[in-house]
């Protein structure tokens, strides 16, 4: 072989090793690349998400609705192992420990509805956020011409661009699997002619979830319990053969509007629960900063002011201090339906005494 | 020979241009991607720093209320007083909460009109000397419940960065 031949095919060889190295160079840099925009797209999201919530929490009582990308969603609320995130595309995206976020635990979708509404007990704490899509159908029963009171209150309060029927006793327009979607939430109020189970629940088990509300008074949303049903639980409870251990094990109870809804949106006891924990350390922690400035406002007000605010000696006579110190221990005990009862027959009082505060000079509003 | 080892010479070289050529250009997109990535830190740590001002200031725990109307841009004396109350005596409560709210920051309310007091609501620095903090003042009216009257005042809120 010539000195020529060996010179050019050194010159290949050269130009193999050095072409080998550029293109794999290019080719790792392409895949960081890629991996770096991947990782920009899931942080826009990210952000856009984060957007939508704060915007939400901003104005309560507004529906809002968004157009995103097809995402997957997941929100994990795990009150005993303090495991509390939001999830888009597998994805940690924030830790919602703090959050009042009532939504499916996994859900994908590309239209989004969400609803704030301020949690009073009676003092305002904090601002549940529901989520939820189109797909997400919540279904009424109404058994009477005219719906119930009780009914009727929540129909006006529910959002219109839910999606949303009122199911009446001739059945007509029940949903069935053909209806297509992701979920279905069928509401019922205690009192009211249960159908049969086979009538109205033709949709599968799996999607479906069965509350039966049974309020305190003709004012659904003041107090009561929600029973979170299967179908044969559901059944069983129409008969009257639903034992009474196993409706305490299917019910919870909620206080408010905004908790009400939690109980509607969450779609399951486990999650409801989950937030209403949540929801009482707020609680807790609002109660305990209105504590603190009753003390503070001991020493300059007038003595009727602070027999309604501190209280007197006077059995039998609790201002709102104590009241206060009741409901941060009746907190602690934790997310139970007697706990709510309590609370319930508390904030009624910190009403009526904030009431009564109102009507004095210069004393300062608890609320 | 000779002419052959001057162009083999020739291609070496023109090759270990280009090489160098290219990595400068990537060096350099790399830098203007970093300037760029920079920015937009610098744009959402103010606009967080926004959403956060705003989040004080609507704050059940702070806010004006009167038989659950609530006013806009008005914190309430003593629930400030009873705030600051609050954080001293249960760190334990307080700071888990606030801290996954505020962050690394602080938040000071300053009476500027009639009179002068300060309510540092929040205070949560950083170990070491952060590389950039961002302030934000927010002006607020305080309402004195047991007087009946408003005074000027400013929210200040700084948050640091690492």
């Amino acid at each position: 072989m010539s000195k020529a031949q060996i010179e050019i095919q050194f010159n290949w060889i050269f130009v193999l090793v050095i072409g080998a190295i550029l293109l794999a160079f290019l080719v790792t840099f392409s895949f960081r690349q890629q991996s770096s925009a991947d990782q920009q797209v899931n942080v826009q999201i990210a952000r856009q998400f984060d957007t939508i919530f704060t915007t939400t929490l901003q104005q309560p009582d507004t529906v809002k609705d968004y157009q995103t990308p097809l995402t997957d969603l997941s929100f994990v609320c795990n009150y005993l192992e303090s495991r509390h995130s939001f999830l888009i595309n597998g994805i940690s995206a924030r830790e919602t420990r703090y959050d009042l976020f009532v939504a499916p635990q996994e859900f994908s979708t590309r239209r989004l509805y969400t609803w704030a509404v301020e949690w009073e007990v009676p003092f305002p704490i904090d601002r549940f956020m529901y989520i939820t899509t189109p797909q997400r159908e919540v279904i009424f029963y109404q058994d009477t011409p005219e719906p119930s009171v009780p009914l009727r209150t929540l129909l006006d309060a529910f959002p219109s661009n839910f999606t949303q029927r009122v199911v009446r006793d001739n059945f007509a327009n029940v949903p069935t699997v053909q209806s297509n979607r992701d979920h279905y939430t069928f509401v019922f109020i205690d009192g009211m002619a249960l159908p049969p189970a086979r009538t109205i629940f033709q949709t599968p088990a799996d999607r479906t979830t069965i509350l039966l509300v049974q309020p305190n008074s003709q004012r659904i949303f003041e107090s009561g319990r929600v029973l979170f049903l299967t179908v044969q639980q559901y059944e069983n409870f129409r008969n009257d053969l639903l034992p009474v251990a196993e409706i305490e094990q299917v019910s919870q109870s909620y206080l408010g509007k905004a908790s009400f809804f939690a109980a509607l949106f969450s779609e399951s006891r486990e999650r409801y629960t989950c937030v209403m924990d949540k929801a009482l350390d707020r609680l807790e922690a609002v109660s305990l900063v209105l504590h603190a400035s009753l003390l503070e406002a001991e020493p300059l007000v007038s003595s009727s002011c602070r027999a309604l605010l501190i209280g007197t000696d006077r059995e039998g006579f609790y201002g709102m201090k104590y009241l206060l110190e009741q409901v941060n221990q009746t907190v602690q005990r934790g997310m139970s339906p007697a706990t709510i009862r309590e609370l319930s027959t508390l904030t009624s009082r910190i009403d009526q005494l904030n009431n009564r505060v109102a009507l004095e000079t210069n004393c300062p509003l608890l609320y | 020979m000779k002419r052959a080892q001057i162009q083999l010479g020739e291609t070496i070289f023109t090759v270990i241009i280009l090489i160098l050529l290219f990595v400068f250009g990537l060096v350099f997109y790399s830098g203007s991607r970093e300037r760029g990535t920079d920015r937009q830190e610098t744009l959402l740590q103010d606009l967080d720093a926004i959403a956060i001002s705003k989040y004080v200031g609507a704050l059940s725990e702070l806010q004006c209320s009167s038989l659950q109307v609530r006013r806009a841009n008005c914190l309430n004396m003593l629930k400030l007083d009873g705030f600051v109350r609050f954080r001293q005596e249960r760190p334990d409560l307080f700071t888990p909460y606030y801290f996954t709210q505020l962050g690394n920051a602080m938040v000071r309310v300053d009476e500027i009109y009639p009179s002068t007091q300060s309510w540092v609501l929040y205070n949560n620095t950083l170990g070491e000397t952060p590389r950039r903090v961002s302030s934000s003042l927010i002006p607020v009216s305080i309402h004195n419940p047991v007087l009946d009257r408003h005074s000027f005042a400013i929210l200040t809120l700084e948050q640091y960065y690492r």
